[in-house]
């Protein structure tokens, strides 16, 4: 009766723990990608680490509806993430915009790149991680 | 891939993407600072009124108080007596390619005014509610963003008496 119970909660932990991760790696990329002027790497070097930590949470699951549900919590965490690290700036002293202008800026900017680029760049890596996990 | 494999990547990832965005925030904030240390005014104007021309002096100044030397890429201004265009200004072919660190570049201009342009200034000035002489234009500058220049412009404008 214990051993499914601790299973289960061990895969909720891991599930949350891995798309907590990936959503910070993501949202980090994202809004690094939105200061393309001054981000030290190339946009596609931003945007393939999304894709690898996509492969690196994807072989931590074996079912596939735990894949989907932990790209969908990454979108939403890179989501928050995004937005906290652009708007994070506009708090100091050397603020250009306002905290209210750059935070409705960069939640639709969040927004936008986590649906268009976050999970469709998550799940394929993540599929492709799951390969790797069966085979690995 | 192991678990371990796994999550080690996800680490190094996320201490990457980290390492990347604190960069790019640094040279953002960079560029901010760099382009409020900048400050363009216009002094030591004049006007000087001849027979049919008119001479209009002024002197560009540019002070960096940021600790980088910044590139001018160019200067344009047009000159205006009220809507009467005076045409543009005739920069001198010298200019001084960039303004040093915590330093000050200057600008001397005298633009003659003649021709069809001295009667626009002939029109506007014996028109009610002349003013003056308004000079209007901008500094192009490179400033640094960690990953290439960024050409911006420096507007001014000044009305000269």
């Amino acid at each position: 009766m214990n051993l499914p119970m601790r299973t289960t909660s061990h895969e909720i932990g891991l599930l949350l723990g891995a798309a907590l991760w990936v959503g910070i790696v993501a949202g980090l990329a994202m809004a690094t990608q939105s200061l393309p002027l001054f981000a030290p790497v190339p946009g596609w070097m931003l945007l393939g680490s999304v894709v690898v930590a996509g492969v690196g949470m994807g072989s931590l699951f074996k079912n596939l509806t735990q894949v989907l549900l932990a790209v969908i919590l990454t979108v939403i965490v890179s989501v928050m993430v995004t937005t906290l690290a652009l708007v994070y700036p506009e708090m100091g002293p050397e603020a250009l915009l306002g905290v209210e202008a750059a935070l409705a800026g960069a939640f639709r900017k969040a927004l936008i790149n986590g649906f268009f680029l976050v999970l469709p760049l998550t799940l394929i890596g993540a599929l492709v991680g799951r390969f790797f996990s069966r085979h690995g | 891939m192991t678990p371990r494999i796994a999550w080690a990547l996800l680490i190094v990832l996320g201490l990457l993407n980290a390492l990347w965005h604190a960069q790019a925030q640094w040279n953002y904030q960079r560029l901010i600072q760099i382009s409020r240390a900048l400050e363009l005014r216009v002094e030591e104007t004049a006007l000087e009124e001849m027979p049919q021309s008119l001479r209009v002096r002024f002197t560009l100044i540019l002070t960096n108080s940021s600790d980088q030397t910044i590139p001018i890429e160019g200067v344009s201004c047009l000159l205006w007596a009220g809507e009467k265009s005076l045409g543009p200004c005739a920069l001198p072919t010298e200019i001084a390619p960039s303004v040093s660190a915590g330093g000050e570049w200057r600008l001397e201009v005298v633009a003659e005014v003649r021709g069809h342009y001295w009667e626009n200034y002939h029109q506007a000035r014996s028109a009610p509610g002349f003013q003056g002489v308004l000079v209007r234009g901008s500094v192009q500058v490179r400033l640094p963003t960690g990953r290439g220049p960024l050409e911006t412009t420096r507007r001014f404008h000044a009305l000269i008496r």
